[in-house]
């Protein structure tokens, strides 16, 4: 994600950063601190040196206090309790008999930096800039302090004048960082924003899209078909149906609001969609003949059910327009992750070359249903020898279910074969770039064994 | 395929870019200490030629800090952060070597400083626990030279004392950096956690309002055409042959605009509202798209971000030539993107079809690509890349145009795998690569979502 910070938090975020890592510092420079008088107090027996260590552990103590706790108080205790020990530090390091010349010397200023890199309680930089600037001038006043104290030469150091000035200076730059680049940071803000709702416009359109290819699109080709005269009830009673489909605003309802779940004690394939779907197939004249597994359908969640339900009425219909038959079958099949569909007719089939410029039923209203549930579809079909697709969308996991007419994907090899006739079909509803073309190799039953008497007809 | 290590860098590329000026400042310090105690402490040298390649070593660390971290190169890499810290520390052991039993106070050597100082300026660009890792490796190196030594150094301290003011010179500095790397990569989370949270409850708030406009446009679309015919074919209870020519025709009008919707993606959305700023504006605009395998659809939302502002900052751009955008989405091993690449420079801006046209394709240019080696090839299969070509004419002064671009392309940088660009007044071009695994590839070819 790259949703860098805007203007307002940059400064506050900065400087909690910033302040973490002067702590670290710190801390670091305090442990480097007890170690060295440690071993300058185990070399040359110095009960100073000891008061040294624990004067400078309260004030590693008080840092992560402070660390943790950014409080006005906090600092103030670790400035006072810091200035205390840097002093104890510096008068039993520098009161060695004879071993440094003056207090320009590094073993110094580590409780030194500590006291700069106060960090300090408030979220602006400046804030920082002056809790470290009270840090620098009293650590260098302990030091003179100190110096006078052992009478040892008071010489300032470079390594905490020049962290003190190194400080600054990023504080500085933090409390002004950002400023050049505001406007592409807010820019990319907005488009981020913008993403959010053209998603969520996308996903209505999407319905929108998906409810004019269910229904006023089969209802229009289907009425283009229809022949003159009396209005058979079969058309009459689809496109009554899809008056009130399109009149209403159910279809832009969420989906898990819009299926209820099923009543409990309702057989699971009379509540299913795809039944729902195979009886207003039925409506339409069409002879729908349904075999397999339909408890299984039981398994889908309300939305799979709803969008399985409507992808195999987006089949029959092409069945019905297309194929130049009245009768199909359904073969309902599943196994332990998966639930299959194979909606089958032995219609006039169709192939590559037969493809059509506004190719939309397969395409949208079966496979990218079936894909958005994370299922897949297989078409398979040659001229004259009718269409299978199958539809596979992911189960919930149950109990497996086992039957023999499942149909196992991994059986079908696909095998492009070639156009024979590209002539007869309308080519409309089918596009060749998103479907797999296969052959059915019902010769050869060790390859197809669970469509035996299944294959077309 | 590895996630991204958790860098400011990569969660907040403007952020890195404001903090771009320390790194060319702490190189100019790490150079002039190396030199200064070089010089000061000439006297203590007895290897002259190793002290000049301790100066050069450390030079040589610094070129790569600034080299690493600067804004067009990002994002500062692994190998980078070794080679950098190796030369310190070589660097580092040079200059020992060079006073080698001459040297009288480790506190005085440029070598612990500049290691620290090196690592401290990757704060913004590097994982905490590399930073931290390196700082810990160095100190180690450092401490065993410093121990080696101490019975020539001039100070009559235990060895102890001499270690700890070596190492304290890079350990602090380097766990600070860690520290700061830590602790801004966590604010930097929480708060793309809360602003994600915020986007989303705010486009959920306009849901009824979206909702709302697209069933009345809906009803619009239907009511002038298929209402009427439908409830006139219900109502008369007949079916007439004017109603079926009526069907025929709105069947094949409306299936024309499904067609033409189905395949639209986030990038024609992005293109199709600036165009219509530019409508607005009075221009003439010819904005194309040209993805014909949708692969935009399988950019992430960062992407898509980064894309779609950075279109709206090229079409808002003084001297933007409206007819000229182009935006292609392809395979970057196809050779069309080859083709495009060699055009520029010589295609006129015009020579953009209709929108939505696909780009031309290449003749002969792809033989430009040349053979392929069959370990290439196997890598390409497995790891296909879409490479997103914008190609723009602007009429402004190169330096102009990058330093508008400079911050959008730093972010483009975080979120796609390589950034190109090259402009020759008035032509630019923009070219960067999604790379992506075979499951990206996947997700590419499935579903619109």
């Amino acid at each position: 994600m790259t949703l860098g910070l805007p203007d307002h938090l940059v400064e506050p975020v900065l400087s909690r950063a910033l302040s973490r890592a002067s702590h670290w510092f710190a801390l670091t420079c305090l442990l480097g601190a007890v170690v060295s008088a440690l071993a300058l107090g185990v070399s040359f027996r110095s009960s100073g040196l000891w008061i040294a260590v624990l004067a400078v552990l309260a004030m590693a103590g008080v840092l992560v206090a402070l660390s943790l706790r950014h409080t006005v108080l906090l600092t103030v205790v670790y400035l006072v309790v810091g200035g205390g020990g840097t002093y104890l530090y510096t008068v039993a390091v520098l009161g060695l008999p004879g071993i440094f010349p003056a207090s320009n010397i590094f073993l110094i200023a580590l409780p030194k930096l500590a006291l700069i890199m106060v960090g300090g309680a408030g979220a602006s930089a400046l804030t920082g800039v002056l809790w470290s600037t009270a840090g620098f001038v009293l650590a260098e006043s302990v030091t003179v302090l100190g110096a006078v104290h052992t009478e040892v030469a008071y010489l300032p150091d470079v390594f905490t004048v020049s962290a003190y000035l190194f400080l600054v200076a990023v504080l500085l730059l933090a409390g002004s960082t950002r400023r050049p680049h505001g406007a592409a940071q807010s820019a990319i803000h907005r488009a981020v924003q913008a993403e959010q709702s053209m998603l969520l416009r996308q996903d209505l359109e999407q319905r929108a899209l998906e409810l004019n290819q269910d229904t006023t699109l089969n209802e229009l080709v289907a009425l283009s078909r229809a022949h003159a005269g009396p209005l058979s009830d079969n058309l009459a009673g689809s496109l009554r149906a899809a008056l009130l489909t399109l009149r209403g605003t159910d279809w832009l309802a969420d989906a898990d609001a819009r299926s209820v779940g099923r009543p409990p004690g309702v057989d699971a394939w009379l509540g299913s969609e795809v039944y729902a779907a195979v009886e207003r197939c039925r409506d339409r004249g069409l002879v729908v003949d349904v075999t397999g597994d339909r408890s299984a359908l039981g398994r889908l969640d309300a939305g799979t059910d709803r969008e399985l339900g409507l992808a195999v009425q987006q089949c029959l219909i092409n069945v019905i327009l297309h194929a130049g038959i009245v009768s199909a079958e359904v073969d309902i099949g599943a196994d332990d992750a998966t639930i299959s569909v194979m909606v089958m007719d032995a219609g006039r089939g169709f192939t590559e070359a037969e493809a059509g410029a506004d190719r939309l039923g397969l395409r949208q209203a079966v496979r990218r249903r079936i894909e958005r549930l994370g299922g897949s579809v297989t078409v398979l079909t040659r001229p004259d020898a009718g269409t299978s697709v199958l539809l596979s969308v992911p189960a919930a996991d149950t109990a497996p279910v086992i039957d023999p007419s499942v149909i196992d994907p991994s059986v079908i090899e696909l095998v492009e074969i070639p156009a024979a006739d590209p002539s007869v079909i309308d080519p409309s509803v089918i596009d060749p770039s998103v479907i797999e073309l296969v052959e059915i190799p019902a010769a050869d039953p060790a390859t197809a064994p669970a469509r035996d008497g299944q294959a077309p007809r | 395929m590895m996630p991204p290590p958790l860098t400011q860098q990569r969660l907040d590329p403007l952020g890195a870019l404001a903090a771009w000026p320390l790194a060319p400042v702490v190189a100019l310090i790490v150079v002039g200490y190396t030199v200064t105690t070089t010089v000061r402490q000439a006297g203590q040298i007895q290897s002259p030629l190793l002290s000049v390649l301790a100066i050069v070593a450390s030079a040589a660390a610094a070129g790569t800090l600034v080299a690493a971290s600067r804004p067009d190169h990002a994002p500062f890499d692994r190998p980078l952060h070794l080679i950098m810290i190796g030369l310190a520390v070589s660097a580092h052991l040079l200059d020992q070597a060079a006073r080698w039993g001459y040297n009288t106070r480790v506190q005085d050597d440029f070598g612990p400083l500049c290691i620290g100082l090196l690592l401290l300026a990757l704060a913004p660009y590097r994982p905490w626990r590399e930073i931290a890792l390196s700082g810990v490796a160095a100190a180690a190196v450092v401490a065993a030279v410093t121990a080696v030594q101490a019975p020539s150094l001039s100070l009559a301290v235990p060895v102890m004392v001499h270690v700890v003011v070596t190492i304290t010179q890079v350990l602090a500095p380097a766990l600070a950096a860690a520290a700061y790397s830590r602790r801004i990569v966590a604010l930097l989370l929480a708060w793309q956690a809360d602003a994600r949270r915020a986007i989303t409850a705010r486009a959920e708030e306009s849901r009824g309002q979206v909702v709302r406009a697209m069933v009345e446009r809906q009803w619009e679309d239907l009511g002038a055409g298929v209402f009427p015919l439908l409830s006139g074919v219900l109502e008369h209870g007949e079916v007439s042959r004017a109603d079926i020519a009526r069907a025929g025709e709105l069947a094949g009008a409306l299936r024309k605009e499904l067609v033409r919707d189905m395949d639209k993606t986030w990038l024609d959305t992005v293109v199709d509202r600036e165009r219509a700023v530019l409508v607005e504006r009075g221009a003439i605009p010819l904005l194309v798209v040209a993805d014909p395998e949708h692969r935009a659809a399988a950019f992430n939302d960062d992407q898509r971000a980064a894309i779609g502002v950075l279109i709206g900052v090229l079409c808002s751009a003084r001297g933007f030539d409206p007819c000229s955008l182009v935006v292609q989405v392809a395979d970057g091993t196809d050779a069309r993107r080859r083709a495009l690449l060699d055009r520029v420079g010589r295609a006129p801006t015009g020579s953009a079809g209709p929108a939505t046209a696909p780009v031309p394709p290449p003749g002969p240019v792809a033989v430009t690509t040349g053979p392929i080696a069959p370990v290439a090839e196997l890598a390409a299969r497995e790891r296909r890349v879409a490479t997103v070509t914008i190609q723009v004419g602007i009429d402004l002064p190169e330096r102009r145009l990058r330093r508008l671009l400079r911050p959008y392309l730093g972010v483009l940088r975080m979120v796609f795998g390589r950034v190109r660009v090259s402009a020759r007044r008035p032509l630019l071009m923009l070219e960067f690569d999604d790379e992506r695994g075979p499951s990206g590839i996947r997700r590419a070819l499935g579903p619109v979502r």
